[in-house]
């Protein structure tokens, strides 16, 4: 009785892939590519396990989680969309500067040890259904927000007109902007809603899941949720797909080498084998697919005349 | 005083490197601060840390070399139009490579084996990265993603070989066997750590400035990173110049690593080389992604990077506190624009005044 | 009904200066337009034309001068005002997004979204009602990349009428639709002008002006000529004011006919979405020939330009130079074929703006000014001094990058690479689209210069009145396909813009 528990790992896990690359998507359909997910996210893990530790309540970690996620991807914002500078090097500093500032600030501020986090909620009646009810029904709360949020995200980018703004601010600023279009500001928008996202999603690890922080705590995941947003095709709902598998992948991981020490599964891969195979599927599908409906403006700064 | 056009243009860039350096330190001084800590004690920590004695200069330079090699590594990619990202991977790489061949064919004489190790690194490394080139040149497939993937695969290689295989049972941290002494770098300075590394990357910044100013190769290069569609136009091949691009880009990261390995720890750890890739990438940004002013800008990473640890100890202040400090050094790198803004501010100010 | 004398003018810019780095784009222009005029801005390329109307529309800032509308000062701070305003402007690039629909193409900024949720159906609806009131024929769930030229344009004029705009500014409009389109869209500013709208018109080509507009309003360099009434005017006194001096054609030199050059025999080819962009093209061009190629662009000209010279595949057909198979030869091998190439995109394709003059001028011939794979910097100096003087390309040094040079100075750059060494066969795309007169004249004076030095020739051109100058013989290209060969001198202008259109002309000039 492997498969249950693992697939309900599979969706704990793939909450904060979710969040952050539900915000990336936004991000990068507006023409901001942001490579500095990770350290968007362990801000925001940062966040959470500081606001719990101060005030007991985790709630207050997740505000706190979303606002250093603001931070961040405002500081982001700042650089590449009023400056015009280089997306990609703007966000190998924020991960830079997010690895070290996240264990730098929990140590300036003494904290260590557990907190209170969230505990699973079982959903009345929908959490006894036979084969879903423990996977999809006894998840944390986060997990629950998180599916209102890529629903209303996804209703946001293709029913209403900030979606049709956002889309077009991607593909032509310049067309956009002839329609008097705020270019700036609709990419402003969409990077803090990513910062928002991404540190709700960085929280999940210190709130939910290892309810404890040290350095590195995200081990990747965001550099794993910003290739399900290029790897998908921008599209949310493949997103959503692809972050789900990943996760799957990485609980599967995380289980594998004490599954192979007891003998239950053959010691066919070591477990860092394991870690390595979203990234390697990242690539096959890249290769695999021919057409990517690349948002033609994303990562070209947009300059007036 | 009339200054030939490319003065004009490498000065500009100068201001606006040393611009970031200062906006940087006087963010850290505020983020010190605002923790508790002295800021002047820091950072009197950090330039005694760097320069106080033979030995931390010494320190500084042998931490020079790492970025060193990767930003002209990201650089040479740059050159094609290739971001190579994944200087990170590489780095190990190289120094998974100089492992392999410095632990196993000890019984060559340093002369052979020396060269060996870093052939084998520089290659190996070149040919993967190349992969990446072919997935872009053939395929267009995006290098950010697939190089920023490939990081984290040979990060798990990496660890992998460290804790099982290769791992030193000897020793309880996991670390990998040593390599044979036949494969250490020359020090350059007596009891210190300062190995050839730095030297041979400083040869190789100018080998590749020149390559790019003044062979028909370089030439070809510059075209496809500048204009693949003028330099088709031109009757360059294209993908055969993203391929020689990427295999030297790769190739020099990997030397990264195998001067950490042959040169400065003899051995391979986990998180040994963590961070030195991005570094190596900001480095070259700061640099302006020339070869030369790379050097300069890796040196500034060396010294913060080998300053900072003594930052901890003098001013008491958490680990995080290097990556923290390099990357608000990153950050501002990015704010040059801001002196093109005030100089246009007072450009028209001074026209309004003079009506 | 007596209007008070500011009131008369819908639109009134005065004193209107504009510079930009070097140049000065508009010089202290007096501009009024009529309620229910037509009224032309005429001028050659860089006169000032569109920034003056960039300025109306909100999209520059002007440095000195105001705005008045309906007798109101107003300030364009951005499009946006612009729009509110009542000032829509189609321009000369079309602003639409390949993957949007129709629809979205036209409410995009104006979604009359309720609490933030657009209604598609209901703008579809206003949006059929515009086309039919209007005579623009679209269905408004195509794809934009799907639309052909003319069904773009009509796109970006249903976004104006949709925003109820008042003041249309169409900037060249005609330079991609045939003969009868350019008919059509202006009978469509006749309408306009009727409703009491204001439209402005702004182009080069002075037989469309005296066609459509009220009155004209001439610019050259950036300075305000004179504003003339249509019907008081004439074409010769209008290209005096735009050029300062009598046009001249040039005089194409007779020679006599030789050898085949090119070969271009049964070509096809796809472009990356699969499409076929050229269906069975075959034609022949001998030495000293020019073979013009007319067209509304995007019927194939490029691509039949990349397949000549290596830069575009062939599904099947065989291309050959004085004999020599080079079908789907590289580039390179091509060049070694003494051919040149003058392509369409100046910045993009036949330069790189960040390399330095020389480094341009030697682009595609590199290797013969290196010794075992490095740069003779001194050989490549005294070639590239040697040939920046002959063809006078203004620049501060042969070190400065060729991002500086203007339009016309980077043509010259490419035509003292692709001329300055012997060539048999010379393709050149668009030669002097966006030049001024001067660089114009230079540009076709050099292309005679080569054809009496035996070159054959294929010029392709949007501009019919070129392809009529230069042309030995006339081709037309409609939807990849050759549907027609003329020599110039039996060939007539209403026949051409028939082909162009794609209708089935027989040799007596009768559209089927």
């Amino acid at each position: 009785m492997i498969v249950i528990p693992l697939l309900s790992v599979a969706v704990a896990l793939a909450t904060p892939l979710i969040l952050a690359a539900l915000g990336e998507t936004f991000s990068q359909k507006s023409g901001v590519i942001n490579v500095g997910l990770e350290g968007y996210m362990l801000m925001g893990s940062m966040g959470g396990y500081i606001g719990a530790k101060f005030t007991g309540n985790p709630w207050m970690g997740v505000l706190l989680g979303i606002i250093f996620g603001l931070i961040a991807s405002l500081i982001m914002a700042y650089l590449c969309i009023t400056l015009g500078s280089d997306q990609i090097v703007c966000g190998i500093g924020i991960n830079v500067f997010g690895w070290g500032f996240s264990s730098f600030l929990v140590r300036i501020m003494r904290l260590s040890g557990g907190v209170e986090g969230f505990k699973p909620i079982d959903i009345p009646i929908l959490s006894h259904l036979p084969f879903l009810g423990p996977i999809l029904f006894q998840q944390t709360i986060l997990t629950y927000l998180t599916v209102l949020l890529a629903i209303i995200l996804a209703i946001i980018l293709f029913r209403m007109s900030f979606g049709l703004r956002v889309r077009a601010v991607g593909e032509e600023p310049l067309a956009a902007d002839t329609l008097g279009i705020n270019v700036k500001l609709i990419r402003y928008l969409c990077v803090l809603l990513c910062g928002a996202m991404a540190g709700l999603g960085g929280s999940f690890y210190t709130l939910a899941w290892l309810k404890e922080f040290f350095e590195g705590i995200t081990a990747g995941r965001g550099f794993i949720a910003l290739a399900t947003v290029i790897v998908s095709g921008w599209n949310p709902y493949f997103v959503i797909g692809m972050c789900f598998f990943f996760a799957a992948v990485d609980g599967l991981a995380l289980r594998i080498d004490i599954l192979q020490y007891y003998g239950l599964v053959p010691q066919i891969l070591p477990y860092p084998f394991f870690r390595m195979i979203p990234y390697i599927l990242s690539i096959i599908v890249l290769a695999v697919r021919k057409r990517l409906a690349v948002p033609k403006a994303l990562g070209v700064p947009y300059k007036k005349g | 005083m009339k200054l030939p056009e490319r003065w004009k243009r490498y000065f500009g860039g100068f201001y606006g490197s040393a611009w970031s350096v200062i906006l940087g330190f006087a963010i850290g001084a505020i983020m010190i601060a605002a923790s508790g800590a002295d800021p002047i004690a820091a950072y009197s920590a950090l330039i005694d840390g760097a320069f106080g004695s033979p030995y931390k200069l010494s320190e500084t330079l042998a931490k020079t070399s790492p970025f060193l090699f990767s930003a002209l590594g990201f650089v040479a990619g740059y050159k094609a139009g290739f971001w190579n990202v994944g200087t990170e991977g590489q780095i190990l790489l190289g120094a998974i490579f100089a492992i392999w061949g410095g632990v196993n064919f000890g019984y060559l004489p340093p002369i052979l084996h020396i060269p060996l190790v870093c052939l084998l690194g520089f290659v190996a490394t070149g040919l993967w990265c190349m992969i990446f080139g072919v997935l872009k040149a053939k395929f267009g497939i995006n290098e950010i993603i697939t190089t920023l993937m490939s990081n984290y695969m040979v990060f798990w290689l990496a660890h992998y070989l460290v804790h099982w295989p290769w791992d030193d049972p000897y020793v309880h941290r996991p670390q990998t066997v040593p390599i044979a002494a036949s494969a250490f770098f020359p020090v350059l300075i007596p009891n210190t750590k300062l190995h050839l590394g730095i030297v041979l990357g400083v040869i190789c910044a100018f080998l590749l400035y020149l390559f790019f100013k003044k062979t028909v190769l370089g030439y070809n290069i510059r075209s496809v990173g500048l204009s693949l569609d003028a330099a088709k136009y031109g009757g360059i091949n294209v993908v055969k110049m993203i391929l020689i691009a990427t295999f030297i880009s790769g190739g020099l990261s990997g030397m990264a690593g195998v001067g950490e390995v042959s040169g400065y720890h003899h051995f391979l750890e986990d998180y040994m080389t963590e961070g030195y890739g991005f570094v190596g990438i900001a480095a070259a940004m700061l640099g302006r992604n020339n070869p030369l002013g790379v050097i300069l800008s890796s040196l500034f990473f060396g010294f913060l990077w080998g300053g900072s640890q003594y930052m901890v100890r003098g001013a008491e202040l958490p680990v995080g506190v290097i990556k923290t400090f390099v990357g608000i050094m990153i950050l501002t790198s990015l704010t040059g624009p801001i002196i093109e803004m005030l100089k246009r501010g007072l450009y028209r100010l001074r026209r309004k005044q003079t009506g | 009904m007596s209007l008070r004398p500011q009131e008369r003018y819908k639109v009134e810019l005065r004193n209107i200066a504009k510079r930009f780095p070097g140049v000065v784009a508009n010089d202290h222009i007096n501009f009024e337009v009529e309620a229910g005029e037509v009224h032309g801005l005429l001028g050659e390329n860089g006169a000032g034309k569109t920034t003056l109307m960039n300025i109306l529309y909100g999209l520059y800032q002007p440095d000195e001068g105001e705005i008045y509308l309906r007798g109101e000062k107003v300030k364009m701070r951005s499009c946006r005002d612009a729009i509110n305003l009542g000032i829509g402007m189609v321009h000369q690039l079309f602003m639409l997004i390949p993957t949007f629909t129709v629809t979205e193409s036209v409410i995009l900024g104006a979604e009359d979204a309720t609490r933030g949720f657009v209604n598609i159906p209901q703008a579809e609806k206003k949006i059929k009602e515009l086309s039919e009131r209007y005579g623009l024929e679209i269905n408004p769930r195509s794809k934009i990349w799907q639309l052909s030229v003319g069904e773009r344009q009509r796109v970006e004029i249903l976004k104006q009428l949709y925003r109820s705009a008042d003041i249309f500014i169409f900037d060249e409009p005609t330079s991609t639709l045939t003969p009868k389109e350019a008919r059509s869209l202006f009978s469509f500013f006749r309408s306009l002008a009727r409703e009491g709208h204001s439209v402005i018109f702004i182009t080069h080509k002075l037989g469309e002006a005296m066609e459509v507009c009220d009155r004209i309003t001439v610019l050259r360099r950036g300075k305000l000529i004179m504003t003339v009434k249509a019907e008081r005017t004439n074409e010769r006194e209008l290209a005096n004011m735009m050029v300062g001096k009598d046009l001249v054609a040039p005089i194409r030199p007779e020679v006599e006919v030789k050898e085949v050059v090119l070969e271009v025999k049964g070509l096809h080819a796809f472009n990356e979405d699969g499409n076929l962009v050229l269906k069975n093209v075959s034609f022949s061009i001998r030495k000293g020939e020019i073979f013009g190629i007319a067209g509304v662009a995007g019927n194939g000209q490029s691509e039949l330009a990349e397949a000549i010279t290596g830069l575009r595949k062939c599904s099947e057909g065989e291309v050959f130079i004085k004999g020599k198979n080079v079908t789907n030869a590289p580039p390179q091998r091509i060049r070694q074929q003494k051919v040149g190439y003058i392509p369409e995109e100046r910045v993009t394709r036949g330069s790189i703006p960040d390399f330095t003059v020389a480094e341009n001028i030697i682009l595609g011939y590199q290797a013969d000014f290196a010794r075992r794979g490095i740069f003779d910097s001194t050989l490549m100096d005294q070639y590239v001094e040697k040939v920046v003087e002959e063809y006078d390309v203004k620049t501060p040094s042969i070190d400065s990058p060729a991002r500086f040079l203007s339009g016309g100075n980077l043509q010259r750059l490419i035509l003292a690479r692709e001329l300055s060494r012997e060539v048999q066969l010379l393709i050149s795309e668009m030669p002097t689209r966006g030049l001024d007169i001067g660089a114009t004249e230079y540009v076709r004076r050099k292309l005679l210069e080569a054809k009496k030095m035996g070159a054959a020739i294929l010029l392709i051109s949007e501009d019919l009145d070129e392809i009529f100058d230069l042309s030995d013989r006339i081709g037309v290209m409609y939807k990849g396909q050759i549907v027609g060969v003329v020599p110039t001198s039996e060939a007539n202008i209403e026949e051409i813009g028939l082909l162009m259109a794609g209708a089935k002309v027989d040799v007596k000039g009768e559209a089927k």
